[in-house]
């Protein structure tokens, strides 16, 4: 099982950025570090699902988890992507042991993986040690219809270098219904995409070396060009008055034919545009990954792995930016300002209904998942239909977003 | 000469009637009772699992994933439209639609709500909402999508 969970791992992540979240019991989930150490470990985020939480209610609460575990603040795993992060948008499920799994809660992970239009994988693996010959249509008629394919890959014996002491391990791959189909054949890059990050210290020192040469280099080339280059190779004054040189400029400091300079009196600039504003062109650098944008810090993801303990994950918070700007004058050091707390999205629903009153502002009837609600703690008071009046505080943060008011 | 009949063997024929109907009932019973059946069994899994279905679908949206509960109601709803239409089936998927309109209210999207509480009075048209234990929310939208489709049915 060990070796098949670690390939279907790294077939996740040819999943294009994929998240990976493992569901599979505590003594997997002690084990997977240690399993991930030779270079797997550095690319890829485990949320671990301990197998005993399997169930309806806990399945239902996966995407939360994964949400939560990514760092994303706001947990929209059944959007189109997941808010804040467009770039992560892909989430493999891999559940090792999945005949140890109660069908129904199994059934519950793939309508979620199939109902939703986040591009994910569902990966079931199974044991035939776990009491089955077939494990593959044992999975398939555990879930009912809807397994759309049985990977063949997946259910090859193991090779070699993969084989573990487990007999045959297999895997039945539910694709998720994404408009375009996942590249799978497409190997994945081991290194990070090159990205000029707007803002950050490498960038700008990247950025900086570039301008530097490239000024260099037209310095030099300025200076070597009237040396270099044959006499009447670059041709004195055409019909305007002005020549023009192959490189694409045109130059002045030339003598036209009549022995004189054409702008004899005027110091002339060296080097100038062939078109107004051609110049001052933005340099561009072209980097072999996707186009990210300017990327924070706290949008990569983290490296290593979160404790299998530590559940649910803490969300990472998103660091200040507080790098110093060199500029000519010192300036006092500005007060350091209370960061404003983070605005989350609050879902909250009463049986059978209620109007809702948030700090002494009413909100209306629920059902209610738009509000924006600062982290912290906020007075609720629920009016039920019969006239009952129920007061709750609510602790919001990006992990506590659902409240239900009874 | 036609022969008379007397009341005694009008009720012979009665009898004889009545014992034909029996025996035709019972032979019907045998012949459709396995089709029957067999039809019923192939029918309860799909009709357990709408059901098992609109329940998790409703306990989603009473603990608020309403996200949730859509993905799940609109992966189920596209089986269940498979299912053959029986009054049962008919109303389960209305309550599905119902309960896919709540979340998409929940969530703010209007126009959602409002396509899938079309297709709940569509599916079911004896729909009826109980307006104390529903959300008046829920209720309004109800009440101008009925009051929609009746503008319709009498301007045809």
């Amino acid at each position: 099982m060990r070796d098949s969970l670690l390939s279907e791992i790294r077939r996740a992540l040819e999943f294009d950025r994929a998240h990976v979240v493992v569901v599979a019991d505590a003594e997997t989930l002690a084990a997977l570090p240690r399993w991930l150490a030779d270079g797997v470990r550095d690319e890829i985020v485990i949320v671990p699902f301990p197998l005993h939480d399997i169930g309806e209610d806990a399945v239902a609460e996966l995407p939360e988890r994964v949400a939560a575990a990514i760092g994303t603040a706001e947990p929209t795993f059944p959007g189109d992507t997941l808010a804040g992060a467009p770039h992560r948008t892909r989430v493999a499920l891999v559940v090792p042991d999945a005949l140890a799994i109660d069908p129904e809660a199994l059934r519950t992970l793939h309508r979620i993986a199939e109902g939703t239009g986040m591009r994910q994988r569902l990966i079931l693996l199974a044991d035939a040690a776990e009491g089955s010959d077939d494990p593959a249509r044992e999975l398939a008629s555990r879930l009912g219809e809807g397994v759309s394919k049985i990977d063949p890959e997946g259910a090859r014996p193991p090779r070699p270098s993969e084989r573990s002491e487990d007999p045959v391990d297999e895997a039945v791959e539910l694709p998720a219904p994404s408009p375009q189909p996942p590249r799978l054949a497409k190997p994945r890059r081991r290194s990070r995409p090159i990205a000029v990050r707007r803002g950050s210290r490498r960038g700008r020192s990247r950025a900086g070396i570039a301008w530097l040469t490239g000024a260099a280099l037209l310095a030099g080339c300025a200076l070597l060009v009237p040396d270099v280059l044959p006499q009447g190779f670059l041709r004195p004054a055409d019909a305007d008055g002005v020549g023009s040189g192959s490189a694409g400029f045109r130059t002045w400091n030339h003598p036209t034919r009549s022995g004189q300079p054409p702008h004899a009196g005027r110091v002339p600039p060296l080097l100038r545009p062939m078109r107004p504003g051609a110049g001052s062109a933005p340099l561009v650098l072209r980097t072999r990954g996707p186009l990210v944008g300017p990327v924070d810090e706290a949008d990569l993801p983290p490296v290593g792995l979160p404790h299998p303990g530590a559940l649910p994950a803490a969300p990472r918070a998103r660091p200040v930016r507080t790098e110093p700007v060199a500029t000519g004058t010192p300036t006092a050091p500005a007060p350091t300002a209370k960061p404003e707390p983070r605005r989350i999205t609050v879902s909250l629903n009463a049986q059978p209904w209620a109007d809702l009153e948030i700090d002494g502002r009413p909100v209306g009837a629920t059902p209610i998942a738009t509000l924006r609600l600062r982290e912290g703690e906020h007075r609720v008071v629920a009016t039920f239909p019969d006239g009952r009046v129920v007061e709750r505080t609510i602790e919001v943060d990006s992990l506590r977003s659902r409240f239900r008011i009874d | 000469m036609p022969q008379r009949r007397t009341p005694r063997t009008r009720a012979t024929a009665l009898r004889g009637g009545r014992r034909a109907l029996a025996i035709g009932a019972c032979l019907l019973g045998l012949v459709g009772a396995p089709a029957a059946a067999r039809a019923a069994t192939d029918e309860a899994p799909e009709y357990a699992s709408l059901v098992r279905s609109v329940s998790e679908v409703e306990s989603l949206i009473r603990d608020a994933h309403f996200r949730t509960a859509v993905g799940v109601a609109e992966s189920t709803r596209e089986w269940a439209d498979r299912i053959p239409s029986r009054p049962e089936v008919r109303e389960l998927r209305s309550r599905l639609q119902v309960l896919l309109a709540t979340a998409w209210i929940a969530l703010g999207q209007d126009d959602d709500a409002r396509r899938a509480m079309r297709r709940a009075v569509a599916v079911w048209p004896l729909l009826e909402l109980d307006t104390d234990s529903s959300s008046p929310r829920v209720v309004a939208l109800w009440r101008a999508v009925r009051s929609d489709q009746h503008a319709a049915g009498g301007s045809r």
